[in-house]
């Protein structure tokens, strides 16, 4: 039977016993490898593989005014979202949805097309669904299966004041801030502040997500949500505000129409009580995705309601700024309160006329005079005594060139020229004099923004030792409900004297009390009102209108700065107004609350 | 009948609870969320072919092995009418044309073509009067075994042509081929993957070249041998060059589905997780979390060995490993001492097939071996495969009945 002989030798069967023994001693090393050595950390993997995570957003923080009134709050959007098994090539569920929706099904489908993922991952079809539509869709919720609403929260402003340049709005964080503030935890889909006191305040508004961990499949189904790891989202923080909302709405009123800006505050605590610039905008509009038509109209609107004047409107002050000159002179020795100058109406330097803006002329006017007629051949004389380099140190002292510190984001720094601005600017002999003669009276090359008034007016209204102006009085923890209080910082000037102080009240006094003042109209009985209009110089149509001012009452320390774009002089267009102001909320502040609120929110 | 008292009961023991294990993993494997179970799940159309494959191992075991060896070139010719007959009236099934439709049953005649070459080759070397040193010794089994081979291969069907490679390798070393040409064979094959670096392609010359040298007398030889290598491996980045480049990385993704990294990379790295996690004594049976949230891809078929692994840990890996290396040296120790030559040569081919299939599902799944989508031997579930199987252990026992007396073996 044997056909060939010793082909079967004991080497052969050595060698294949020894194959055998290699390939099981390679299977059991690797598998030894896997499950022993590298254990931990694939056990690990495959639990990361049972759960999906997903982050929770938390609602923002409530923002309240001064009493405790909601400005801001949540509501919820609902989105309307498919789950794709439950509907694809079902004609009839689409053709359903459709008529619950009033949506036609090709529009419906086309989104449903470029947003599915996978079969088993909701595909959303409907965003921010009104409230019929939503209650249609819930009634029907049964009928086609599959069929999830989400909810997201939205950003709405309580009542009518808009407050846009103040509030600001939130929007889903795009890809460029994702790249800066990946390491705050800021992931696609967040919603993160814009503008305003959202952004400014972006760390307290914003909470803390919640986890939610959901065990899932290969195929991404869903077997539930493990409570037991999940972590519930965190509100933001409320803040409570400075500002009053009720005197917000009424100053807004009076803007109708008109474009400025306006800010009131209290001195006594340096709490802005309100902050108007118009025109503005719906924040509502801006929260989510804005329609391009919406865009279109919003930025050719010549009267720029993005822009928001009160930190970024840069004009030249025009006389508000006289006191400035004032007391840099008053300071350095170079005013004696007695001595006049006579106005003639124009002030002759070489051959160069300068005019008063009283054609006659004042006649001879002291210091306190000069401030309260507003007579520029005053300041064309005194500032010749006291120089480019002391007027720009007084000028600085009161911060103007550098943004005012307010808690508002963007805010623009405005332009305060020394010797070195003016000679790069025009060359070292292109300037002279006469640019000075114009700086004294606030008119040039000096640019301010209305909040740098508003800081200005606070020192004034304080002579020199003020409160800085700010926005937030506290801040609330949702979870402990700890109110923390926001400490005050003081500005102080007290390097200028009390001699200087009086002059400058008292010409802001006559401002509005005396006779010859330019403001007589904002004169108020009871409330001792100080002020000083002026007027932005405007080479492209009508100036621009200035009024700052406040109240000499210790019982209503209020100022004010109001700006009216275009309104010719700020005896005709903004006095007014400011006048209104103080009446109404003289007459709607009760003082006591005012007062108790002061420096934190009122625990009620 | 009375062939029963010379079955080797051991072995059939041995391999019946490998194949209990593979039930028990099927089982586990199928068990989805709201699935119960009934005639068409896995596990019990598993445990109804485990009964047919008892019929088809008796009727196999039975069967006179004379009878086998006479009929060899028959059954041989119909097996490779058989692989042919998918190009002609194949049903597609995961785009590859390999199987067969009987109706009740659907069959991979690439499977049983298994058999047939096993048989064939046994023939071949227990009855070929060339004498063993020659070319020619190698050279015909080459052949009969690169038909099915090539066929296979064109389905494409990468596994199971390697599988035929084996076997034919396998009785090729036991049948005393000189060594030399087997180096021969192989010389070829390494020559062309070896030819897509010069590094590599210099150091393969350089040593078929002393190989070649020391191992003929005649000089024309030699030369002729190395020449041609060299010359194949030239042309290889030339012909490799012209090829489309969707065809190359037809090729590319045969040999190595990693670079397809969404779909077999990442079934082995699923896999890989689900063994590692199993840990020393696995997660427990029904608990294995990557099998039962499907992390796991074909989990019931080719990827068995993980859902074991994952649910049963490493005290139990080991184990089988243990009762498969107990059966693959008993076995090959029995081809070694059997009195019939073309019975040891069954046992050698059937058992080095059997012996392949676990090196590349196992090697599949823990990551070393590419993705060829080969089965595990009694384990992973699949009619046709199990099927197959039991007839390599019928092939493997019918050959070992006989066994030379141990006083004759060192005779």
């Amino acid at each position: 039977m044997v056909a060939q002989q010793t082909q079967f030798s004991h080497f052969r069967l050595a060698v294949f016993i020894l194959v055998d023994l290699l390939i099981f001693a390679v299977l059991t090393g690797r598998v030894y490898t896997l499950q022993i050595q590298r254990f931990s950390d694939l056990s690990s993997e495959a639990v990361r593989n049972m759960y999906r995570e997903y982050e929770v957003q938390a609602p923002r923080g409530i923002v309240y005014d001064r009493y405790h009134r909601p400005i801001v709050y949540n509501t919820i959007n609902y989105d309307l979202a498919i789950y794709p098994y439950e509907i694809i090539d079902r004609e009839d569920r689409w053709h359903r949805l459709s008529q619950i929706t009033e949506v036609p099904v090709s529009t419906l489908q086309d989104r449903f097309r470029s947003n599915m993922i996978s079969h088993y991952q909701p595909v959303r079809v409907m965003s921010s669904i009104d409230f019929s539509t939503l209650s249609r869709i819930q009634e029907h919720l049964i009928d086609i299966p599959g069929l999830v609403l989400y909810s997201k929260p939205v950003r709405h402003v309580n009542g009518e004041a808009q407050a846009a340049h103040l509030l600001g709005y939130t929007n889903e964080i795009n890809r460029e801030m994702i790249s800066q503030l990946e390491d705050l935890g800021y992931r696609s889909g967040d919603i993160i502040g814009i503008k305003g006191i959202e952004k400014e305040y972006e760390d307290l508004l914003r909470g803390q997500k919640g986890k939610k961990f959901v065990r899932v499949n290969a195929l991404g189904m869903d077997f539930g949500e493990d409570f037991s790891k999940s972590r519930e989202p965190r509100r933001g923080h409320d803040l409570f505000l400075t500002v009053d909302w009720e005197l917000q709405n009424y100053v807004e009123k009076l803007f109708t129409g008109l474009s400025g800006c306006s800010i009131t505050l209290n001195y006594h605590s340096g709490e802005i009580l309100s902050f108007v610039s118009k025109p503005d905008y719906n924040t509502e509009m801006f929260s989510g995705i804005l329609s391009a038509e919406d865009w279109a109209l919003i930025t050719s609107d010549t009267l720029k309601p993005l822009f928001n004047r009160l930190t970024q409107a840069q004009y030249p002050p025009g006389s508000v700024f006289k006191m400035v000159t004032v007391i840099a002179g008053m300071e350095e020795g170079l005013i004696d309160t007695k001595q006049t100058y006579h106005c003639s109406g124009v002030y002759q330097l070489g051959k160069r006329p300068f005019r008063c803006w009283k054609p006659g002329g004042h006649g001879d006017v002291n210091v306190t005079q000069a401030i309260a007629g507003s007579c520029n051949i005053y300041f064309y004389n005194v500032i010749q005594k006291i120089g480019l380099e002391k007027w720009y140190d007084y000028a600085g002292l009161f911060g103007f060139g550098q943004p005012s510190g307010l808690d508002i984001p963007e805010e623009k720094p405005g332009l305060l020229p020394d010797r070195e601005f003016m000679t790069s600017r025009y060359g070292r002999s292109g300037w002279g004099t006469g640019n000075l003669l114009n700086l004294a009276i606030g008119q040039g090359e000096i640019l301010v923004t209305p909040l740098q008034l508003a800081r200005y007016i606070n020192l004034l209204a304080n002579r020199g030792y003020a409160p800085a102006l700010h926005l937030l009085n506290a801040y609330q923890d949702p979870q402990n409900l700890a109110i923390t209080r926001m400490d005050v910082e003081t500005e102080s000037l007290q390097s200028i004297s009390d001699a200087s102080w009086d002059i400058v009240h008292n010409g802001m006094r006559d401002v509005v009390q005396s006779k010859g003042g330019t403001a007589k109209s904002v004169n108020i009985p009871g409330l001792n009102i100080h002020g000083k209009t002026g007027t932005a110089q405007n080479p492209h149509g009508e100036d621009h209108a200035w009024f700052i001012s406040f109240s000499g009452t210790e019982e209503f320390p209020i100022a004010q700065v109001l700006f009216v774009e275009f309104g010719g002089s700020g005896s005709g267009a903004a006095a007014p107004i400011a006048r209104k102001i103080y009446d109404w909320y003289s007459r709607h502040l009760d003082v006591g609350r005012l007062i108790a609120a002061k420096g934190g929110a009122v625990s009620e | 009948m009375n062939k029963l008292k010379d079955l080797d009961w051991f072995s059939l023991f041995i391999v019946l609870i490998l194949n209990g294990i593979g039930l028990v993993a099927i089982f586990s494997a199928t068990q989805y969320i709201g699935s119960g179970i009934t005639l068409s799940s896995p596990f019990i159309k598993q445990l109804l072919t485990v009964i047919i494959s008892a019929v088809f191992f008796l009727m196999l075991f039975s069967v006179r092995k004379s009878f086998l060896k006479k009929f060899a070139p028959l059954f041989y010719i119909l097996g490779i009418l058989l692989i042919l007959g998918p190009f002609f009236s194949g049903v597609d099934s995961t785009n590859t044309n390999r199987w067969l439709d009987l109706g009740f049953f659907r069959f991979q005649p690439s499977e049983f073509m298994k058999f047939f070459l096993i048989i064939m080759l046994a023939r071949f070397f227990s009855t070929t009067t060339i004498h063993r040193y020659s070319i020619r010794y190698s050279l015909y089994p080459l052949i009969l075994t690169l038909v099915p081979t090539a066929v296979v291969f064109s389905q494409p069907d990468l596994g199971t042509s390697l599988v035929y490679i084996a076997i034919f390798m396998g009785i090729l070393f036991a049948s005393g081929t000189r060594l030399y040409h087997i180096f021969l064979l192989a010389a070829p094959v390494i020559t062309i993957l070896a030819a897509f670096s010069i590094t590599s392609f210099f150091i393969w010359g350089i040593v078929i070249g002393l190989v070649v040298l020391f191992n003929t007398d005649n000089i024309m030889k030699t030369v002729t041998v190395f020449i041609s290598n060299i010359a194949v491996g030239l042309i290889t980045p030339l012909v490799w060059n012209s090829l489309k480049a969707y065809q190359k990385q037809r090729i590319l993704t045969l040999f190595n589905t990693n670079l397809d990294p969404q779909g077999a990379g990442y079934q082995v790295l699923q896999s890989q997780i689900a063994i590692g996690s199993g840990g020393l004594k696995g997660k427990g049976f029904m608990n294995g979390t990557q099998t039962h949230l499907r992390f796991l891809p074909e989990q019931h078929t080719d990827f068995i060995f993980s859902v074991i692994a994952e649910e049963f840990g490493f005290i139990l890996i080991a184990l089988i490993f243990f009762l498969f290396l107990l059966l693959f040296i008993k076995w090959q120790r029995s081809a070694f001492s059997v009195r019939d030559h073309f019975g040891s040569l069954l046992i050698i081919g059937a058992s080095t097939a059997l012996l392949f299939h676990v090196f590349i599902n196992v090697g599949m799944t823990i990551g070393i071996m590419p993705v060829t989508g080969k089965p595990l031997p009694f384990i992973s579930y699949g009619g046709s495969f199990l099927l197959t199987c039991y007839g390599l252990l019928a092939l493997i026992l019918n050959g070992s009945t006989e066994q030379i007396p141990q006083k004759d073996l060192y005779s």
